[in-house]
Order: structure tokens, then sequence, then C-alpha cells
């Protein structure tokens, strides 16, 4: 009980850094993703079985923050988590790239499926005219460029506190080694 | 197909995305208020912490990023201000002469705006333009489709939710945001709309009109919950719409909402 209440301070604490903090400090519209970078760490470390509730939880407390649409955030992380569990089994378990490259991979396909993800569910019935101004305007002035940068920032600062809260957390008792 | 068939993981994640989708492309977005209401009652104190914390931070990076820049924003600004002050000299002695006719046809007043100060203390991290969160909600009498204004005249957005403590005001770049406006030169109205919280476009114009670039944008006060008079921004350029109806004119606005701190509400 006590490291699932743990665990949910952990996806609350993070959650409003990301909406909150980050939101007064990075004013153009590209914060770091921290929410991608755990779940990217989680779902390589400890496999989706055991992450998808916390991932559900994760895009819940955003949903609810952003003011957005229940579940928006809530698939967009669902659908990366399984995307990259897919991933992570096929290279990372077989070895056959290095862990640290493959991990700053993940990062990179992460945002870009995070970002095309966000704007089908937030834009629904008006995806090409969005993808069309605002959208490709994000891409052509190197918006993506500098969220995917920020992104890999956020990603190395994060997982080493978040390495070491491990023994907090409800993964702990079974933890998966992925280690070479 | 045996009995635990539909239980399988991989089952079980597809249909708990296609409820999500349901959900997402389906449901009201007010069905699950009450749940939002709690959490961010909760989260609250967080939040303004947090936030107020960044915007510390913020500022003291800002101040030493932008020192190379001071001085050829003061040197605009004085140029700006003395201009401004010999308007504002006219509009003082227009306004003395129009309140001795409003008192001699014996008209009522003009409305004076009840206006409730609130900081902002949250905004859309995804995008800036979209909306802001302040610290003003229902128990400040606070309700939704209030406009927001900034400087005492700068219309900035409206009223979207209200919590007991907290409100969220969609702004005007923001893509559910529509105002009647008109432009101020000719006359012509129109209704103000956001672009995806990167711009603001005046549009359905009367394609009649003479409207040009360099024009002011205020609100034309046809909602009735909107004044009339609020500044809006400068037109930047004309164009016709898709369908060759309309004139569509990209508007700038006034201020950065990204700059703002501080707004003011009329109640």
């Amino acid at each position: 009980m006590n490291r699932k209440l743990a665990t949910s301070i952990i996806v609350i604490f993070v959650a409003l850094i990301q909406t909150a903090f980050f939101s007064a400090i990075f004013k153009s519209g590209i914060v770091p993703d921290l929410v991608l970078a755990i779940v990217i760490f989680w779902v390589a470390r400890y496999g989706k079985n055991r992450t998808l509730p916390w991932i559900v939880f994760f895009g819940l407390a955003l949903d609810l923050l952003l003011f957005e649409k229940i579940g928006t955030n809530v698939l967009t992380y669902l659908i990366v988590a399984l995307a990259i569990s897919a991933l992570a089994k096929r290279f990372l378990v077989s070895q056959k790239v290095p862990r640290t490259l493959f991990i700053l991979f993940l990062v990179v396909l992460g945002t870009l499926m995070q970002k095309i993800l966000m704007a089908a569910f937030l834009h629904p019935f008006d995806l090409a005219e969005y993808f069309k101004g605002a959208g490709w305007s994000y891409v052509i002035q190197g918006k993506i460029i500098f969220q995917i940068l920020l992104n890999l920032a956020g990603t190395m600062i994060v997982i080493f506190p978040i390495a070491k809260l491990e023994k907090y957390t409800v993964f702990y008792s079974r933890e998966v080694s992925l280690k070479r | 197909m045996t009995s635990g068939y539909f239980f399988r993981r991989p089952i079980k994640i597809i249909l708990i995305i296609l409820l999500f989708l349901a959900v997402i492309l389906f449901l009201p977005g007010k069905f699950f208020d009450p749940v939002r209401l709690v959490f961010l009652e909760v989260a609250y104190p967080f939040q303004k912490v947090f936030y107020l914390a960044g915007e510390k931070i913020s500022s003291a990076f800002g101040f030493v990023g932008s020192i190379s820049d001071m001085r050829e924003e003061n040197e605009k600004l004085i140029i700006e201000n003395n201009t401004l002050a010999a308007k504002v000299a006219g509009l003082e002695v227009q306004k003395k002469e129009n309140d001795e006719f409003r008192e001699q046809l014996k008209l009522l007043p003009r409305n004076v705006y009840d206006l409730e100060s609130a900081w902002i203390i949250g905004r859309n991290p995804n995008n800036p333009g979209s909306w802001i969160l302040v610290d003003k909600g229902s128990r400040s009498g606070i309700k939704k489709g209030m406009p927001v204004i900034a400087f005492e005249g700068i219309l900035v957005g409206l009223v979207d939710e209200v919590l007991p403590d907290q409100s969220k005001i969609i702004l005007l770049s923001d893509s559910a945001s529509l105002v009647n406006a008109m432009d101020m030169e000719s006359g012509s109205k129109g209704i103000v709309r956001g672009e995806y919280g990167l711009g603001i476009l005046l549009d359905m114009l009367s394609h009649t009109e003479a409207v040009n670039g360099g024009d002011t944008v205020v609100t034309s006060g046809l909602s009735g919950s909107i004044p009339k008079g609020l500044l809006v921004g400068k037109i930047q350029h004309v164009r016709l719409s898709d369908d060759k109806l309309f004139q569509q004119a990209a508007v700038a606005p006034r201020i950065k909402y990204t700059d703002l701190n501080m707004i003011f509400i009329i109640k």
C-alpha cells in the first residue's frame, strides 16, 4: 500500500512539474516531456504488463491538469508504451544495439508518436486543417527538433532520480533487470 | 474458443484502447467535470506554488537575456508613450464634452466596470496561446463567459471554466474563442476567432467594406456579455475567405499573452 502511495505521489508530482513548473519557464509551448521519459524508462526496464496501469494513471493526471478530454493523454501514452515495449523486447533483450543509444532512439520515436497522436485526438474532426496550419508550422519552424532535444535532455536528467526512487515504488520487489 | 479467450491480455489492451477512443470521440467533455473539480481543488496549492516558482526562475533568466534588447525597447517605448500621452490629452477633452452632453440630454452615465483582479497561476504548457489559469473562481463571483482584460481595456479572453478557487480563461487565439468585433476605422463588423493558439482572425467581414492593414479592431458589443470598445489588436493583412464570400483579416494582438502575470475579469 505504501509503495502504491509513493508511486502515485511520484506520478502526480511529475505531472505537476511538467504542467505547472515547466509551463512558467518554457513559454514557447515546448516543454520537456518528463512523463514520456518515465514511461519509456519504466516500460523498457519493467515491461508493459506491470507499468500499464501507472501509465493510465499518468495519462489521467495529465488530462485532468491540462483540461483535456479524459482519455486523450491516456490513449497517447498507452499506444506509445505498447510500441516501445515491442521494440524493447526485440532489441534490448537481444542486446543487438547499445542500450543508451537505443533509449535515446526510443525518446525520439516516442516524441514523434506522442505529437502525432495528441494532434489526432485533440482535433479528430479537423485534423487535415490542423496539420495544414498549426501542425505544419510546428515542423517547418523547427519546433519538433527543439522538442526532441528537450525530451532527450529531460530523459537524461530524470532517469537517474527515478532509478534512485525505485526502491520506494511498486516495481522494486519484482524488478526485472535488463542490464547487460 | 476457450472461455478465457476474451480475458487474454492483448484483448484486454485492445478493449481498453477502444473504450478510451469512444470516450474521447463520443462522450461530452463535461462528463468528468466532478472528477476534475475534486482533483484540481486538491492540486490547486501545489499548482500555484510550482507555477509561481517557475515564474520567478523565468523572470531571473529573462532579465539577464533581455539586457541587450532593453535599450532599443526603451527608446521605442518612450516614443510610443509620448504619442499616447498626446492622444490621451485629446481624448480627455472629448470625454469631458461627452459627459456634459450626456448630462444635458439626461442620458444614463457610462458603465464603470466591476473588475476582479487575478494572478495567472498556470497556462497550457503545450500551447501558451490557448488558455491560462487564474487564482479566482466562483467564491469570488466569477462566472463562465465573463470577459477578461489586461491593462484596463485590452481584451485577452473569456472565462471558460470556473472552479471554487480558480478559473480557466480561453485566450482570443484559442480555436474555441469567438468574439463579436469590428474594424474601428471602417465600422465593418465581424467575428474574431482564434487559430489553434497561434493567431487571431477577424472573419465574416463583408467584402464590400474597406478594411485595411493597420486598422484597429475592437469589440462591437453585439453579444451583450462583452462590452463595446475593448481593444483586440491591429489588422496585419486582409484576404478573401476560401469560399470568396467574406474578407478575413489577420489580427496582431496588442499584447503578448506569455508576458501577462495579472488580468482583470469584468463581472
